[in-house]
């Protein structure tokens, strides 16, 4: 191999490791009942993303929209219409904690993590403070909690 | 059929100045509920009026009664229940009058405090009043569940009548208002008597003037030291804590939920229902079978537990909310008329209008302090309210309940009293 097949391979490896993966589209759906029975559920309720990621909520039954209850210092907090498709782009790292506020006392909750968890502990405590107004399913707080990383 | 039958003819018992101050209910809420319940909107809405200030208009009105309501039993027991009754009415046409036509904040104040001043003086005496026409226990129940049953009605038809006026103008509703509180004025000044009724057989003879010589504040001194009133009225507040939840919590858990606009008008829609359909049937019922301390145990006990409702059935929040509702009408057809009968059991001569008075007064402070303390709780507008709420509300009427059946089931008998139990 010569020294200019050489210099180019190294080039464009380095230009390879130097771009950023494309970001990813996850979808969560609002569903009255989830795959595994469960009542008034975000599915998957736990998503690991990264930043730049996007998130697609689909209101695949009616009556539910979500709102976020916390999310990463510097990120507007959102509030989708009900039965209406709603995608939020992850730009910050940390964890977004969101709700669909008719049913929050059913327990429909969910937890997006995006890279670090570098707001663990006041979004643990926004969390756990919603417990009070969960009549249902209240478990699911430490569920959640349990599975950031 | 039975039970309409036994209030008709309880009716005909009644002397015509028990009649009227039962027909008063119906008179007394006609007019209260055509004007309160567009209040709020009035002040912020018609008149701009800043947030503080159309609470400070609103709080005037129950502060001027539920704090008043003892100094006006107490002025009943020294002037006499008819002169009070009468003044009580011709101030709170002029209080009405004035909060509709009134603009400016003094004069809004000043009708606010009208109104609720005329409440506190009407209220105890009428109800001392009556309680003074019946010639026994079983006679003040249906009296009073009569009154229920009217006042019920008043609170159907006030707010409808109250809407279609305020339509045209708010002011016009005061002017109505205003006219059937100067109604009731010529009619309790033309039919109750001067002098009032006494029974002998009335432990408490309550139409007796207090002896002039006893200082308020010594009057006042008797009533907090009769242990066995206290514990009643404290048990018996429960109630206005309970009841009152529909105004704030029920409302509070209504707006937390989707396409339930219409819901809270249900709700009021049927509470009304079952106290006007079924308040006589529930009389005869505790005559016959349950017997006060049963009904008045069950019947808080009913109103608490019915709070459980929200949280055990979350996944059907409208059914969940129209049961909370029937069941807490039902408990309070159970029990409401039977406080206001029962209190003369512990009252002492002349001091029945006093007794009334801080009986209304504790259930008013009971309902302010237990308002604040869930309004704490409740968080941000549209929030779901905490299922502690719930048990908490429900707690409060099982131990309510259970204590007030203890304390009148362990009474020593009453000549007075009514059989059944």
């Amino acid at each position: 191999m010569t020294y200019l097949t050489r210099t180019l391979l190294t080039l464009a490896a380095g230009l390879c490791l130097s771009l950023p993966a494309s970001a990813a589209e996850h979808v969560i759906r609002m569903l009255n009942i989830g795959s595994d029975g469960a009542t008034m559920v975000f599915e998957p309720a736990f998503v690991h993303a990264q930043a730049g990621d996007s998130v697609r909520f689909e209101p695949t039954n009616s009556g539910h929209y979500v709102r976020s209850l916390t999310t990463p210092d510097g990120v507007t907090p959102w509030n989708s219409a009900e039965d209406q498709p709603f995608t939020v782009t992850l730009q910050q790292p940390g964890l977004y904690f969101y709700i669909c506020p008719p049913h929050l006392m059913m327990g429909m909750i969910g937890l997006i993590q995006v890279g670090e968890a570098v707001n663990k502990q006041a979004a643990s405590d926004r969390m756990l403070a919603q417990k009070g107004r969960m009549y249902s399913n209240s478990q699911r707080i430490d569920e959640l909690l349990g599975k950031v990383r | 059929m039975a039970a309409l039958k036994a209030s008709l003819h309880g009716w005909r018992e009644l002397s015509p100045a028990a009649r009227l101050l039962v027909a008063n209910g119906l008179a007394f809420n006609l007019g209260f509920y055509m004007m309160m319940p567009y209040l709020a909107q009035h002040l912020g809405g018609t008149l701009g009026l800043a947030g503080w200030a159309a609470g400070l208009v609103m709080g005037m009105r129950v502060f001027s009664q539920q704090g008043l309501f003892l100094l006006g039993g107490t002025l009943g027991d020294r002037i006499g229940y008819r002169p009070a009754i009468v003044w009580g009415c011709l101030i709170r046409s002029l209080g009405f009058a004035l909060l509709g036509w009134a603009e400016h904040l003094p004069l809004l104040l000043l009708a606010a405090f009208l109104t609720g001043f005329a409440g506190a003086l009407f209220t105890p005496c009428a109800q001392a009043y009556l309680a003074a026409e019946c010639r026994s226990a079983g006679q003040r129940q249906q009296a009073f569940a009569l009154h229920n049953l009217a006042s019920e009605a008043g609170m159907l038809l006030g707010p409808l009548l109250g809407m279609l006026l305020t339509r045209l103008d708010y002011a016009v509703t005061g002017v109505v208002s205003g006219g059937v509180f100067l109604l009731l004025t010529w009619l309790q000044w033309r039919m109750l008597p001067p002098q009032q009724a006494r029974h002998g057989q009335e432990r408490q003879e309550p139409a007796r003037p207090a002896p002039a010589s006893a200082s308020v504040t010594a009057q006042w001194r008797t009533i907090v030291h009769n242990r066995p009133f206290l514990r009643f009225s404290l048990c018996a507040s429960a109630y206005s804590l309970l009841f009152h939840q529909l105004y704030l919590a029920v409302p509070a858990f209504i707006h937390s939920q989707q396409h339930a606009t219409g819901l809270l008008g249900s709700v009021f829609t049927v509470t009304a229902l079952i106290g006007v359909t079924l308040q006589l049937p529930a009389t005869q019922l505790v005559q016959r079978r349950l017997g006060v301390a049963r009904a008045m145990g069950l019947g808080l006990g009913l109103m608490g537990c019915s709070y459980l409702a929200i949280p055990w059935l979350a996944a059907w929040p409208v059914p969940a909310t129209l049961l909370l509702a029937g069941c807490l009408s039902l408990g309070s057809i159970l029990c409401y008329p039977l406080f206001s009968a029962h209190l003369p059991h512990y009252a002492t001569p002349g001091r029945l209008g006093s007794y009334y008075g801080f009986y209304a007064s504790l259930g008013g402070v009971v309902a302010l302090l237990g308002n604040v303390l869930i309004g704490s709780l409740l968080g941000a507008a549209g929030s779901t309210p905490p299922v502690v709420i719930w048990y908490a509300l429900a707690a409060c009427g099982a131990v309510a309940g259970w204590q007030l059946y203890r304390q009148l089931a362990r009474a020593p008998a009453h000549p007075d009293r009514e059989g059944g139990r």
